[in-house]
């Protein structure tokens, strides 16, 4: 009953419910010329298992994956024979920035500022999103966590002083 | 109840691990067949549905995934207080049952319920045991009950990190079950430094103080910054002082007395040393009027504990570091009794003569006089008192230096008619002694 225990048995028994939230979720991505197959969704099932284990982030539901779909449906860059493919890179680009953030952005905002520079600055390229626009965005919010940090171990010391 | 029993099928208590309670009664389920793994699937089902809420709380709703150690540490959390609210049931059978048919979210809150009347009990006794420290002068004793203690109420987290006991809490105890986690360790921790607390206001604070100034020079350590449990420095030195034959209020041990206990424990052997312990440590609550059954516990336990290291302590001939003796210089050592101007009120003399007469053993008599004379003028008082006989007096003069020998030879006449019993004994002693002590006794004399 350890967490990778419990993972591990959860995750062969929810497989299957996954894979359909995942497809009836891509519906909205049909208007934009976008579907997933029951296979690319398994796929990108195992892939995001994958990234979160070796990225060592735990997500119990595919909630993230899903607001992914939702967000990246409307994407002026991506084509159908990479949709799969970019999805999976997405989800790796998530929970990395996630981990280089030190969790100190939420979901929401993160999704919405990685559509942003992959629409403009990044014309599509998942590549310059991730090595260049993400990494300078995650060392802004280390900075000002750190200066936030600094903050609060002064609150600690003025705490002790008052004992 | 449905459990119990049933071909046979039952609940080792002995499998059942209190600190992982509800684990260690779901996994010995399965093993007595009391538990299916269509049960334990839908168990875990529960389990994860919680865990996953906490992470949304814990995220504040913002971020559906978080870091797997914080996960882990959430998912222990839940089982912390899962565990408070089972393993308080009457019987395993119970709890098993409970964890079939409740709902896991609902087992979840009541034990944080616990969890938090648990730390709000254990505030309070905090702040009783803190008013009623002793003023000690070290420093990890004195951070650890004013910082890290109140640092651990004020970070701890029963929701996400009830399990957790992160906090500088450095001092050692003589009873530290670190297997316990979160707030429960902190309760028993705090219970017991306030019972080692309650027994070293027993003592004057500057006797104890003394005590450990003593400590740290037999150790070679500063006293104030050193990891030690000075509880045990203090109760060590009152079993010895019973031991002498003095009262358990006192912490002064003269290398004299170091002597005796030495001589006398040396020669006990362990199962008799066992037996004098015992009876010592009941003197010892005797002698400071201990009442309270908690202190009393502890004390026996220690009992324990102090006779094996004593054993130890005599096989391996390093009692030195175990009695802390009263540092003095060569000099103060001889003139001890001699040392003029110190002579005792008439009530005071009475006492000490009474408890002379009382003390059953040759070394208390030894002890007290020893410990509580500093004039030649009460010595030789005591020694009119007549409350010694025969071998007794033998021994407190074998119990003097050679410069305290030479005043009394100078004091006792070579012959007298009216003499008393001391007096004669006195002098069969010196001319007991050897030739090479009497000639040092004798060069004393011509310097007096």
């Amino acid at each position: 009953m350890s967490l990778p225990g419990i993972l591990g048995s959860m995750s062969m028994m929810l497989e299957e419910v996954q894979v359909n939230e995942l497809l009836l979720a891509s519906k909205v991505s049909e208007g934009h010329g976008l579907t997933l197959t029951a296979d690319a969704a398994k796929e990108i099932l195992t892939a995001r298992n994958q990234v979160l284990q070796s990225l060592g982030r735990v997500e119990l539901d595919i909630e993230v994956l899903k607001k992914l779909v939702q967000s990246f449906s409307t994407s002026t860059y991506i084509e159908q024979e990479e949709y799969a493919a970019v999805l999976m890179d997405l989800v790796e680009v998530f929970h990395y920035m996630k981990n280089e953030t030190e969790d100190q952005i939420g979901d929401d905002a993160l999704i919405e500022t990685m559509k942003a520079y992959f629409e403009n600055e990044c014309g599509g390229a998942i590549e310059l999103l991730k090595g260049r626009e993400l990494e300078a965005f995650a060392r802004n919010i280390r900075q000002q966590s750190l200066e936030m940090g600094d903050f609060v171990e002064e609150e600690v010391q003025l705490w002790r002083l008052s004992l | 109840m449905a459990f119990e029993l049933i071909d046979g099928r039952q609940i080792r208590r002995e499998n059942l691990d209190p600190n992982q309670y509800v684990l260690s009664l779901l996994k010995e389920g399965i093993r007595a067949g009391l538990l299916d793994k269509h049960a334990l699937y839908t168990i875990q089902e529960k389990i994860i549905s919680v865990l996953k809420d906490l992470i949304m709380r814990y995220t504040k709703g913002e971020s559906a995934s978080v870091k797997t150690e914080t996960a882990e540490a959430i998912l222990s959390s839940i089982y912390y207080a899962m565990d408070a609210c089972v393993s308080r049931l009457n019987s395993p059978e119970e709890g098993l049952a409970l964890l079939k048919s409740a709902s896991i979210n609902v087992i979840h809150e009541k034990g944080i319920g616990i969890v938090k009347s648990y730390v709000e009990e254990t505030k309070e006794r905090y702040r009783e045991m803190r008013r009623n420290k002793p003023d000690v002068p070290q420093e990890i004793y004195n951070s650890t009950v004013l910082e890290a203690l109140p640092g651990f109420f004020r970070d701890y987290n029963m929701m996400f990190n009830a399990h957790d006991t992160t906090a500088s809490i450095d001092y050692p105890l003589v009873f530290d079950d670190m297997s316990v986690r979160g707030i429960f360790y902190i309760r028993n921790y705090i219970e017991n430094i306030d019972i080692e607390n309650r027994f070293c206001r027993c003592f004057g604070q500057e006797a104890v103080i003394r005590l450990l100034e003593n400590y740290g020079r037999v150790y070679q350590i500063n006293y104030k910054e050193s990891p030690y449990n000075f509880f045990e420095v203090v109760i060590n030195n009152a079993i010895f002082s019973v031991l002498l034959g003095i009262n358990a209020d006192n912490l002064v041990i003269s290398r004299f007395q170091y002597e005796i206990l030495e001589s006398k424990l040396g020669s006990l052997g362990a199962v008799k040393t066992g037996a004098v312990i015992e009876d010592a440590v009941g003197r010892v609550i005797e002698d400071l009027g201990i009442s309270e059954p908690k202190l009393i516990a502890y004390l026996h336990r220690y009992k324990v504990l102090f006779i094996k290291r004593l054993v130890n302590a005599v096989e391996n001939k390093s009692l030195r570091h175990f009695i802390i003796t009263e540092e003095k210089t060569a000099g103060q050592d001889i003139n001890h009794i001699l040392m003029a101007g110190n002579r005792l009120s008439d009530a005071r003399f009475r006492s000490i003569v009474r408890n002379i007469s009382e003390s059953e053993s040759i070394a208390g008599k030894v002890g007290i006089i020893r410990t509580n004379l500093h004039s030649l003028e009460d010595f030789v008082d005591v020694l009119n008192a007549e409350c010694l006989y025969g071998n007794e007096y033998k021994a407190v003069f074998d119990a003097l230096g050679e410069m305290e020998l030479a005043v009394l030879c100078k004091l006792v006449p070579l012959e007298d008619e009216m003499e008393k019993e001391w007096q004669d004994l006195f002098r069969q002693f010196i001319q007991g002694l050897g030739a090479e002590r009497r000639s040092a006794i004798e060069s004393r004399m011509q310097s007096l």
